[in-house]
């Protein structure tokens, strides 16, 4: 009979986690308990614990602290210390992954990062998450008194209002830090959240110079969809916002139909598009790998496919 | 003098791994090994800073013998001295089992001050074993720098996560993860890479380090399988003259529904 516990500095990612311990905590006949940080967030807290969730422990931490890497592990452990066994949830960001990490190595338990689906079978943990790039999906299984998973964000759906009163504790909390953060810059956000785009049209390198970004954008107006690139295009000339990065080491996308404009399409480009529904490949080599992995392709110059395209869906829209 | 250790690891092709259609389980047989790509930043990123202000790189990984390749190619970008943990069954340990590995290894090579390392390795990306060791040695971790400056015994770094970017610093000796994005890592001369096959390598096996796979392999990570369920796309290519193939195209995506 194990308990769980879990948390994110993530709100969204926090009520999926809800919704997701609230079913397997009903399996293993445990209770399901929340890790919420930070002096401000009695609200979040309250709204946990009418979520079907048993308890939520408010670590009264200072604000400035409640997103600390460090400070969410010193707690996590601090919570685990009251239950005799647990699973330990973390929602998979960046950060959430340093947590686990620290979380794991202070508890002796296993670990899994980016975790896709999460099921108790025989008092084990089992698990699924990607490896090399996403081709390979490997299933593993975590036992023993502790063990900690961390959760990929919409993997479950939020949890929702359940009229149970769970019950929060609130606890003064001073975490011990090692580093020291002496800025912090606000990311500015992108118009859209490609994440939820139903339509993405992308671009690698097979465009010349910044200045064709238009005509990208142009195919994306007449589709009604948003613009996404592959690494080169971000990280290294920058000519789209690293927000724009759909891959391996970007963000990960599941349009209903992806159009990928002169991207080769390799391995670390794939990850971020495996569940899109529809890949369309547009590029001059014809043994670019884009093409074993896209439903529809053309092979040729984006700089004469792409204006007719927008010319053929405007036209199209007109009939 | 700043004494730096970079972790390497040696993986997979993922490009060349075999997988059966049918079945969709992974061969790894044959498939050619190479060093894990992010791993080649976090050694540029070390040698940046040896030329800028001075030390020692010394780089650590665990593997098969073939493992060799990955630190002969960094020595010929300008590390310093290699250190090869020697274990055949190396798959068989998880992240935690390699966090253990790796901390003995690193106390035969000296310490450091500065341990630099990749934000994950491109076969399983868990990005949890620098986490691991941070907080198993009781240092400071400074993950997915995209810059990163020393000065006075302290690391500054500039890192990048979803929705905001955070200036951090931290004491010496400390642990940074780098992120693709710091650099352009060199590309060792013809010259460089026959220097490194005439550099000695120390290698070490477990029962060197006092450490047993048997030990090892008891933790509560089972690996049950890998397998590939990709999804088989359709791979439709149409042809013509450009007006003609973009009619198609067009065509297609109107019949599936996906142009409302």
């Amino acid at each position: 009979m194990a308990d769980i516990l879990f948390y994110s500095e993530e709100d969204d990612l926090l009520h999926e986690l809800a919704g997701l311990a609230t079913v397997v905590a009903a399996q293993a006949g445990g209770r399901s308990c929340a890790v919420v940080l930070g002096e401000d967030k009695a609200a979040t807290a309250s709204s946990l614990a009418s979520e079907g969730v048993s308890e939520v422990y408010l670590f009264k931490a200072p604000a400035a602290f409640r997103a600390h890497p460090e400070a969410a592990a010193q707690a996590l452990v601090e919570a685990s210390a009251k239950h005799h066994s647990a699973f330990l949830l973390v929602g998979s960001t960046k950060e959430g992954k340093v947590v686990a990490g620290r979380l794991a190595a202070a508890l002796g338990a296993p670990a899994a990062s980016d975790c896709a689906t999460i099921q108790l079978t025989d008092g084990d943990l089992v698990v699924e998450r990607p490896s090399y790039g996403g081709r390979v999906t490997t299933k593993v299984a975590l036992s023993g008194k502790y063990v900690v998973a961390c959760v990929k964000a919409r993997a479950y759906p939020r949890a929702t209002p359940s009229g149970t009163a769970g019950k929060v504790s609130e606890i003064p909390f001073e975490p011990a830090l090692t580093t020291s953060l002496i800025e912090v810059r606000e990311r500015p956000a992108s118009s859209v959240d490609l994440t939820k785009a139903e339509k993405i049209v992308s671009v690698g390198r097979g465009l010349k110079k910044k200045e064709d970004i238009p005509l990208i954008q142009s195919l994306a107006d007449a589709m009604g969809a948003s613009v996404g690139c592959s690494r080169p295009l971000s990280a290294d000339l920058g000519w789209l916002p690293e927000e724009a990065h759909i891959g391996l080491t970007g963000i990960e996308v599941k349009p209903k139909v992806y159009v990928a404009i002169g991207i080769s399409g390799q391995l670390q480009h794939l990850a971020g598009v495996k569940e899109a529904g529809t890949i369309v490949g547009i590029n001059t080599d014809k043994a670019a790998p884009i093409f074993a992995n896209a439903d529809y392709g053309i092979v040729g110059d984006l700089y004469q496919i792409v204006p007719e395209l927008v010319h053929q869906l405007t036209a199209s829209k007109h009939k | 003098m700043l004494n730096m250790a970079v972790l390497v690891k040696h993986v997979y092709d993922e490009n060349q791994l075999k997988v059966d259609r049918g079945s969709g389980k992974i061969s790894f047989e044959g498939v050619p090994g190479k060093i894990s790509d992010f791993d080649r930043c976090a050694v540029e990123a070390a040698l940046v800073l040896k030329s800028a202000g001075g030390g020692k790189v010394t780089s650590v990984t665990l593997g098969p013998e073939e493992a060799i390749k990955s630190l002969r190619e960094v020595m010929a970008m300008g590390v310093d001295q290699t250190i090869l943990v020697k274990e055949q069954a190396f798959s068989r340990l998880d992240v935690a089992a390699t966090a253990s590995v790796l901390m003995k290894a690193l106390e035969k090579a000296g310490g450091f001050d500065l341990l630099i390392c990749a934000e994950g390795s491109v076969d399983s990306y868990t990005s949890l074993l620098a986490p691991m060791l941070a907080e198993r040695l009781r240092l400071p971790l400074v993950t997915y720098a995209q810059s990163l400056q020393v000065k006075e015994g302290s690391v500054r770094v500039e890192r990048v996560l979803e929705k905001r970017v955070e200036v951090v610093e931290a004491k010496l000796p400390a642990i940074v993860t780098v992120t693709g994005e710091i650099n352009d890592p060199r590309i060792p001369t013809l010259l460089q890479i026959m220097g490194a096959m005439r550099k000695p390598i120390a290698t070490f096996t477990l029962a060197d380090l006092g450490l047993d796979l048997q030990s090892l392999t008891t933790g509560g990570y089972r690996l049950l399988e890998y397998s590939a369920k990709s999804r088989e796309r359709r791979k439709v290519i149409f042809d013509g003259t450009v007006p003609e193939a973009v009619a198609k195209l067009v065509d297609a995506l109107v019949k599936d529904g996906l142009m409302s």
